[in-house]
């Protein structure tokens, strides 16, 4: 399942993939999976298509996803992201969705439960 | 009065009364599917009094000039007349049963599962609707080649060509459903809703065919009254079918359409 909120300031695209990206890490959506066609998605979601082309596209780019013209997006047999992180640009996206808890009204202790809670959904996937 | 002017009277009056059987057809569905009441369509009573003076003047026609080529231009125009007025309660029926269709919700959920027809329906179903289409049809073509000279041609070739026109449009209509949009929460009617189409795209391939093979070799100036009977009865399950699937679009919720 995935989830968007069309109230949300980040572009609906972001969100999508940013979703995709989970289920991907997750392991929700398994390697050499098929995804809902782009017209599926887009109209289950109440978005334009293109939006979800776009995403997809974003994903195939980073080497999560096969686009493949007619026969719609698979995952990679072994999904890995070539889009590599530093630590240095971690510690950054974690300031930031801190600093939007801490803005938000969240208490230190629900920031770190609820990361704690997103790192227990992924496997350990080092090396 | 003639059996073969009954036959002609009854024709006429089908296809004069086909736009607004159609647009009433679509009305009740989309009502049906809103849980709303009737909404009040202007263009409504347009069609209904065009529809009136439609059946006076095809029947007149087809009473005092049949057969000539004044009756069907009468009819024709009968048919034209309505059909455009049908058009626009189409889009005022559309207009006005949206906002109970549309779901404004900002929060927004969607399976990572893509929908394929073979979940919905068996194949063997499928394949089985279409062997029933060609095999009746092949059967007709091998029928109509041997027909006694002088029988009428035309409607049993409508009705044949009409049972694999509603197959193709009807496997259209469920490959939209099961791909189409569908609002989080609704899936588990997605089966039935398929079945239900499916089911009508058996029952209008096996009327047509019937009706078609019925038809063919009949001898109209003896059975003309069986013919228009025939006729009509299939006539009017065909005409129900192409309404469903012009109400097609005018059914079930989706979230409205945000960015691009």
């Amino acid at each position: 399942m995935i989830r968007i909120d069309i109230d949300d300031p980040r572009p609906l695209e972001d969100q999508i993939a940013g979703r995709l990206r989970q289920a991907i890490a997750e392991g929700s959506v398994g390697p050499g999976e098929d995804l809902p066609s782009v017209r599926q998605l887009a109209g289950d979601l109440g978005v334009h298509w293109n939006t979800v082309a776009r995403a997809y596209r974003r994903l195939a780019d980073e080497g999560l996803l096969t686009v493949r013209r007619g026969r719609g997006a698979v995952t990679r047999d072994q999904p890995r992201t070539h889009v590599r992180m530093g630590r240095a640009a971690l510690r950054e996206r974690f300031r930031d969705t801190v600093a939007a808890g801490v803005l938000g009204g969240l208490s230190h202790k629900d920031i770190a439960e609820a990361f704690k809670e997103a790192l227990a959904n992924f496997g350990d996937r080092k090396g | 009065m003639r059996s073969l002017a009954v036959a002609q009277l009854s024709a006429a009056l089908l296809a004069v009364c086909t736009p607004w059987l159609v647009a009433s057809i679509a009305l009740r569905v989309a009502t049906t599917d809103a849980a709303a009441p009737a909404p009040r369509v202007q263009s409504m009573k347009l069609l209904r009094a065009i529809t009136v003076g439609a059946v006076i003047a095809a029947s007149t026609a087809t009473l005092i000039l049949a057969p000539s080529l004044w009756t069907v231009l009468i009819v024709g125009l009968g048919f034209g007349g309505a059909a455009i007025v049908a058009l626009r309660v189409l889009g005022e029926i559309d207009d006005l049963t949206r906002p109970a269709r549309r779901v404004s919700s900002a929060e927004r959920a969607a399976s990572l599962r893509p929908r394929k027809p073979g979940e919905y329906l068996p194949w063997s179903w499928r394949l089985a609707a279409a062997g029933t289409a060609v095999l009746g049809a092949t059967a007709f073509v091998v029928r109509a080649s041997s027909v006694v000279s002088g029988r009428r041609m035309v409607m049993p070739i409508v009705f044949a060509a009409a049972a694999l026109v509603f197959l193709w449009l009807y496997e259209v209509w469920a490959h939209q459903v099961i791909t189409g949009p569908i609002v989080a929460g609704d899936a588990g009617n997605l089966r039935r809703v398929v079945r239900r189409i499916f089911a009508m795209e058996l029952l209008l391939v096996v009327a047509c065919l019937g009706t078609a093979h019925a038809l063919l070799n009949l001898d109209w100036a003896a059975n003309g009254t069986l013919g228009a009977a025939i006729e009509l009865a299939g006539g009017g399950v065909a005409v129900a079918g192409s309404a469903l699937a012009v109400a097609s679009g005018l059914v079930g919720q989706r979230y409205e359409t945000a960015g691009r």
